[in-house]
C-alpha cells in the first residue's frame, strides 16, 4: 500500500514508472517549468508599469516556477504534498489568466485597462475616461498563451505522477472545477 | 443636456441623453446676422450609468466660424452641475450646420448617447432661390447604434476602431419610411455617426441633386446616383419624385465604403412613400446656378502663400496627427500647434492617410476650405463646394485651399471617427495677428449652478 504523504518522486508504483520514464517526466516537468517561469519572469516589469502588486505577482510566480524547475531537474525528492501544492498553484495560474482573457480581472487598475493614462482635465470633477464593458479583457499573445501551454503540461506531468488513489482524487476534483466553471459561464455567473 | 427615455426598438425603453431632452436636439433655424446665445447646463449624471466615466461636455457648433472661447474647445469642459453660455456670430452664409459634444476623452460615448442635433442657417440667397422649402427642407440625421436585448445602449469602440451599430436611425427612428408628394424635396443629410460613413444612392438608380455641402450652396448642383458621405460631413440633396407613381416605394441606400464594420441591415437607410397628395409648385426647381460668388470656391490655388502638410497616422497604438495627439496639447500648457497661418493668409493643407486599412473624416475648426483635388485628381463631384470634412480614404491624399481669415486664435483639426479623436487623433492650430490679440479657449469658462443671468 502507498503512503501518499511520504512517497517521494516518482511517485506512481513502481510497475507503472520505470527509471527512463522518471527522467523523462522530470525533464518535461522541468522544461515546462521553466519556460512558464522564464515567460513571467520576461513580462512581470512591464506589470509593474500596471500596478506594482501586479508586478509583485508576476516576479512571486516567476520566482516559483523557476525554483519549481530547479528542484526538478537537479532529482530533488518532491513529496506528495508539494506535487499537490505544485498542481494547486499552477492550476490557479491558468485560472487567473483565463479568466483574464475571457471576463476580465476586477481586482486590476481601470483606468489603465481603459484606454492608458491621461494627464488630468483642468477642472475637470471626477474620472473623464469612460471604461467599456471588456475594456478589462486582455488580447491572447503568442508569449503568455505559450506559457499556458507550458503550465498546462507542467500541471499533466504532475498529475500523472502522482500515486494511483491520490490521481483519480485530484483529477476528479479538477473536473469538477471544470464542470463548475462551465456553468457558472453557461449561467451568466462568469460574465 | 440631460437624460431622457426614448423607445427606438418597439416596445423597449433605451436611457440616452438628449440637448433639452431630445434625441435628436432641437433643430435651429437661424437667419443670417442674428447673433445667438444657447445655455448649456450639463444636467447629466455625475457618473454615467455603464461606462463610469464622469460626462463633462464642451458643445461644438460645427460649421460655425465662433470664437475660440464659444467653440467647444474639448479641453474646456463643463462638469454636471455647471452651464456655460456659448455665443454664436451667424455672420456666415447660409449652411446646414450642427452641434455636437466635443468634451476631451469620451465626445465618442456623448454623442453615441444622443448629443447632437442640426442648426440650420439661412440667408437671402437661400431663401431667393426656388429651392424646396418649408415642409419640403427636411433634415435627416443619420446615426447607428446597437442594442443589447433589453433596449440599453450597447457600447464596443472595436479596440478602438470605432463605434459600429446594426440599427440605422434617421432621426431617431430606425429605418424610417416617408410620405412623399409628387414633387422636389430637399434634404439636409448629415452623418452623425460616431465612426460610420455612407454611400448613398436610390434603389431606382435615379440621379440625386448635390445642392450644398459643409458650407452652404454649391456654385452649381451637381447630379450624382451615389455619393461618399463621411462623418460629420452634410450635404443637401434634392430628389425629385414627380416621375414616380403613387404608391411607389423609393429606398435609400447605403452601399459601405470600405472598413466599416457592416451587419445585415446597414445596407439601407430609410424609405419614402410616394403619395398623391396635392402639393405646392412653389420652390419646386434646382436652378442651374445656385451660388457662383461662393467666396471659397473662389480661392486660386495661386494665391496661396505656403503648404503645409497633415499625416494622418497611427504610431504607438495611437491615432495622431503628425506624430501629435491632444495629449501633447495638453502637456504643452495648449502652446503646442501645428500650424500657425496669419490671418488672411491662403495656404494649402495636404492631408494623407497611408494607411489601407481604415479612413479618416478629417475636420479642420473654424474655417471652410475648398477641395483642391484628391490624389492627383480633380475633386469628386460632390465635393465641389466649400466644406469644414474632407473624407481621407484608404491610401489617399487630399489638398485643401483654405483662407485664414475672419478670426484669430487657436482651433482644433481632428478626425472626425470620434473613437479615433478620443484616443487622441487631434491637434490644433493657431490663426495669428500681430495687430489683434486673440482670445483664450478658456476665456470664459463654465460656471456652477445656479443659473446666472442670460
Amino acid at each position: 500500500m502507498t503512503d501518499t504523504t511520504s512517497t517521494t518522486w516518482p511517485l506512481a508504483t513502481p510497475a507503472r514508472r520505470t527509471g527512463r520514464a522518471s527522467r523523462t517526466y522530470r525533464a518535461l516537468a522541468a522544461s515546462a517549468a521553466g519556460v512558464a517561469g522564464v515567460i513571467h519572469a520576461l513580462v512581470a516589469p512591464e506589470h509593474f508599469e500596471l500596478a506594482w502588486y501586479v508586478g509583485g505577482f508576476f516576479v512571486a510566480v516567476a520566482a516559483g516556477q523557476l525554483a519549481l524547475a530547479v528542484a526538478l531537474a537537479r532529482g530533488a525528492a518532491l513529496r506528495t504534498p508539494a506535487v499537490l501544492l505544485a498542481i494547486a498553484a499552477n492550476l490557479a495560474i491558468v485560472a487567473t489568466y483565463v479568466t483574464s482573457r475571457t471576463t476580465g480581472l476586477p481586482f486590476l487598475p481601470v483606468e489603465e485597462h481603459a484606454g492608458g493614462e491621461h494627464l488630468p482635465v483642468a477642472g475637470g470633477v471626477g474620472n473623464g475616461i469612460p471604461v467599456l464593458p471588456g475594456a478589462d479583457i486582455e488580447p491572447v499573445g503568442a508569449l503568455d498563451f505559450t506559457c499556458l501551454l507550458a503550465e498546462l503540461v507542467l500541471v499533466g506531468v504532475l498529475v500523472a505522477v502522482l500515486p494511483r488513489m491520490v490521481r483519480g482524487t485530484v483529477t476528479s476534483v479538477m473536473l469538477g472545477l471544470g464542470v463548475v466553471a462551465f456553468v457558472a459561464r453557461g449561467t451568466g455567473l462568469l460574465a | 443636456m440631460e437624460p431622457t427615455t426614448v423607445e427606438v426598438i418597439p416596445g423597449l425603453r433605451t436611457e440616452m441623453w438628449g440637448y433639452n431632452g431630445l434625441v435628436p436636439g432641437p433643430t435651429f433655424q437661424i437667419a443670417q446676422g442674428r447673433r445667438t446665445v444657447v445655455r448649456q447646463i450639463n444636467n447629466l449624471p455625475a457618473v454615467h450609468p455603464v461606462l463610469q466615466y464622469t460626462p463633462w461636455t464642451s458643445v461644438h457648433l460645427h460649421g460655425s466660424a465662433s470664437l475660440p472661447e464659444y467653440d467647444g474647445y474639448a479641453s474646456d469642459i463643463t462638469n454636471p452641475g455647471q452651464y456655460k453660455d456659448y455665443h454664436y456670430p451667424n455672420w456666415q452664409p447660409a449652411r446646414t450646420l450642427w452641434y455636437h459634444d466635443h468634451g476631451v476623452h469620451h465626445t465618442a460615448e456623448n454623442v453615441f448617447m444622443g448629443l447632437a442635433g442640426q442648426y440650420q442657417l439661412t440667408d437671402p440667397l437661400e431663401r431667393s432661390l426656388p429651392i424646396p422649402h418649408g415642409e419640403y427642407d427636411v433634415p435627416l440625421i443619420v446615426s447607428d447604434k446597437m442594442f443589447n436585448s433589453d433596449g440599453s445602449l450597447l457600447f464596443s469602440t472595436n479596440d478602438n476602431a470605432g463605434f459600429y451599430g446594426d440599427v440605422i436611425l434617421v432621426n431617431g427612428r430606425p429605418w424610417p419610411v416617408m410620405k412623399v408628394k409628387r414633387r422636389k424635396y430637399r434634404f439636409r443629410i448629415l452623418n452623425a455617426s460616431p465612426s460610420r460613413s455612407y454611400n448613398w444612392s436610390l434603389d431606382s438608380g435615379d440621379t440625386m441633386a448635390v445642392i450644398a455641402t459643409d458650407a452652404g450652396l454649391m456654385p452649381t448642383p451637381q447630379y450624382v446616383r451615389s455619393f461618399r458621405h463621411g462623418v460629420a460631413e452634410r450635404y443637401e440633396v434634392v430628389i425629385d419624385f414627380a416621375k414616380y407613381r403613387p404608391g411607389q416605394r423609393i429606398v435609400l441606400r447605403n452601399a459601405s465604403p470600405k472598413n466599416n464594420i457592416n451587419f445585415t441591415n446597414t445596407n439601407k437607410i430609410m424609405a419614402f412613400d410616394v403619395v398623391a397628395d396635392a402639393f405646392s409648385t412653389v420652390d419646386n426647381a434646382v436652378p442651374a446656378s445656385l451660388n457662383p460668388g461662393q467666396a471659397t470656391m473662389l480661392l486660386k490655388e495661386s494665391d496661396a502663400v505656403k503648404t503645409r502638410t497633415l499625416n494622418f497616422i497611427r504610431e504607438h497604438g495611437q491615432w495622431t496627427i503628425n506624430g501629435t495627439t491632444w495629449e501633447d496639447i495638453v502637456r504643452s500648457g495648449f502652446t503646442k500647434v501645428i500650424a500657425g497661418p496669419k490671418i488672411d493668409d491662403v495656404e494649402i493643407w495636404e492631408l494623407r492617410n497611408p494607411s489601407g486599412g481604415w479612413h479618416h473624416p478629417a475636420h479642420i475648426h473654424f474655417i471652410d476650405f475648398r477641395v483642391l483635388s484628391r490624389n492627383g485628381r480633380p475633386a469628386l463631384p460632390h465635393e465641389l463646394g466649400a466644406k469644414d470634412v474632407v473624407f481621407l480614404g484608404e491610401n489617399e491624399s487630399v489638398r485643401l485651399l483654405i483662407k485664414f481669415d475672419q478670426g484669430r486664435g487657436k482651433y482644433m483639426v481632428h478626425c472626425h471617427n470620434l473613437v479615433h479623436e478620443d484616443h487622441d487623433m487631434m491637434t490644433q492650430f493657431e490663426i495669428r495677428d500681430d495687430t489683434t490679440p486673440a482670445d483664450d479657449p478658456f476665456s470664459d469658462p463654465a460656471r456652477w449652478l445656479p443659473e446666472g443671468p442670460l
